[in-house]
């Protein structure tokens, strides 16, 4: 594909999230809203053009999360721009920009993927699993606008929930996927304890609400949470950079 | 007196302690895990009880998470009974008249309440009754499989590999082995196809020989863990007739399987559906 390896096809996406932002704090938002649709167009077949790094199409690199983690972030503000372009759609797409600039900076090839790895359900897990993430960023991001007073004060509470549901269902996918590749449907390992580990905590997280006098402090949970993905998730894509990789 | 400790072992505030406490604890494994690769994956082969009675005297350093997980999460199921009951009986004895829908609606969460302790029953079954058996797979070989043991011979192997002009040459995109059984039925396996047989799942797997023989003459604590999970170099075969990976066959007994994929599946439903129909509720600010 005609994107396949041509990196700058990525760069000029963030060169398109930047120049939106600018001008959406210029408050030239309908300009804003379409240079972020052009940007989040070039991702779209950048992502589409990492499935043939292999020279063969194998999905899986469309669906490695420092690439697709943008890419489902980008949905956010691309939503809400199409549906009001005059409403206040910049600051998620400020998160937009910071984990673009790290898909930039991320090794480029493809890990080969074993048999186990080329199943439907590795991709059907993957992007729950990025989709859940991007939420909690916007959870995150919306508690902290609440903390400062630049939001209202629950905003961030139904972007936490989308995500646990999100989030829930790659649980449910993983498992299934874990137990048709592996015959496990846990595994006792640092990711499948990663992801517990997040499900957990937002668990306690989203009870929160229901103790009195908590409420408010519900909002630093989301950011708190917020750091527990990107640790858990971030430190496993760094020791994935070293891993052998073709094409890129 | 009894109602009392009911009522605070139901805490809601108990809940999120234990929530908070079941995080830190499994955040804490994944760090042992990550270090420990070969260790931990043991326990993906053996039942909980028996592995952590192996090393729990040898190595409690780095395996004392895993039963004050269990205890955690015991406490945790304990609780949930307990808030989820005291729930439904305020729902049910005052019902207040209302549409089933939103009876049903405010149902819901004690309901999903109930598949989770469901999930953590099944986990258990799965981590305290699981079988998990690996035997190598060759052609014209034989398998005994279950308490009938019921004849199975390997009657074909074939790999396929990525195309010779891809940068993935030489790498196994798929494996299909040929069972027969007594009544001459054939069974195909391949990766991520698993087979269904007599009360048992049948998988294939691959490892290297190298790492085969090195995981036989060390014990798992004492491998330097450059182990991981990334497995690619097993499906590599440069050789088509000479090769160094060697199949396996898996043969897995889950009790809880059934009981996880219910309770999983129910529990993502429901939270679906509730979230949604709550905009379809007036808000009376008993919700939750």
């Amino acid at each position: 594909m005609f994107t396949t390896g041509v990196h700058a096809y990525l760069y000029l996406t963030v060169a398109c999230y930047i120049a939106s932002f600018i001008l959406y704090i210029l408050r030239v938002r309908r300009a804003g809203a379409g240079l972020l649709i052009t940007g989040v167009a070039l991702q779209s077949l950048y992502l589409l053009g990492r499935g043939w790094l292999g020279d063969v199409f194998i999905p899986n690199p469309i669906f490695e999360g420092p690439f697709l983690l943008p890419w489902c972030l980008s949905l956010i503000p691309l939503v809400q721009a199409i549906k009001e372009p005059d409403s206040n759609w910049g600051p998620t797409l400020v998160l937009v920009i910071v984990f673009s600039i790290l898909s930039a900076l991320y090794a480029k090839g493809m890990i080969p993927p074993t048999p186990k790895k080329t199943a439907v359900w590795s991709f059907l897990f993957f992007m729950s699993e990025s989709m859940a993430h991007a939420l909690f960023y916007a959870g995150a991001l919306y508690g902290f606008l609440s903390i400062i007073g630049k939001d209202q004060v629950n905003g961030f509470y139904s972007w936490i929930v989308w995500g646990f549901i999100a989030y829930t269902i790659a649980q449910v996918i993983g498992a299934v996927w874990c137990f048709v590749g592996w015959g496990n449907t846990f595994n006792w390992s640092a990711r499948h304890l990663g992801s517990a580990t997040i499900w957990t905590f937002y668990a306690g997280s989203l009870h929160l609400k229901f103790i009195p006098g908590w409420g408010k402090r519900s909002a630093a949970f989301a950011l708190a949470g917020a750091v527990l993905v990107f640790i858990m998730s971030y430190s496993s894509y760094l020791r994935e950079m070293s891993f052998l990789r073709v094409g890129g | 007196m009894i109602k009392r400790i009911w009522n605070i072992l139901g805490d809601i505030k108990i809940s999120f302690v234990l929530l908070m406490a079941a995080s830190a604890t499994l955040f804490t494994g994944s760090l042992y895990a990550g270090n420990h690769y070969s260790l931990f994956n043991e326990l993906n082969r053996l039942r909980v009880q028996d592995w952590v009675a192996d090393h729990i005297t040898l190595q409690p350093e780095m395996v004392w998470w895993i039963p004050v997980l269990f205890i955690i999460m015991a406490c945790l199921g304990a609780n949930t009974f307990i808030c989820a009951c005291n729930r439904v009986a305020a729902l049910i004895g005052p019902r207040k008249s209302g549409s089933g829908f939103h009876f049903f609606h405010l149902l819901t969460p004690s309901i999903i309440h109930f598949l989770f302790l469901v999930i953590i029953l099944g986990h258990l079954m799965t981590f305290t009754l699981g079988r998990w058996q690996t035997t190598p797979l060759k052609q014209q070989s034989r398998v005994e499989l279950g308490e009938k043991k019921q004849m199975l011979r390997v009657q074909s192997i074939r790999d396929i590999f990525f195309p010779e002009n891809s940068a993935m040459r030489d790498r196994i995109f798929q494996t299909t082995a040929t069972l027969i059984n007594a009544e001459e039925k054939e069974i195909d396996l391949q990766f991520t196809k698993p087979a269904f047989i007599d009360g048992h799942y049948l998988f294939l797997d691959k490892i290297k020989e190298r790492k085969k023989e090195k995981l036989e003459t060390e014990p798992a604590e004492n491998i330097q863990d450059d182990e991981n999970c990334n497995k690619a170099y097993v499906y590599i075969e440069k050789e088509r007739d000479k090769q160094e990976g060697e199949l396996l066959l898996l043969i897995v007994f889950d009790p809880g399987l059934y009981v996880i994929i219910f309770g999983l599946t129910s529990i993502m439903g429901l939270m679906i559906w509730y979230f949604v129909a709550q905009k379809m509720t007036p808000k009376n600010g008993k919700e939750g």
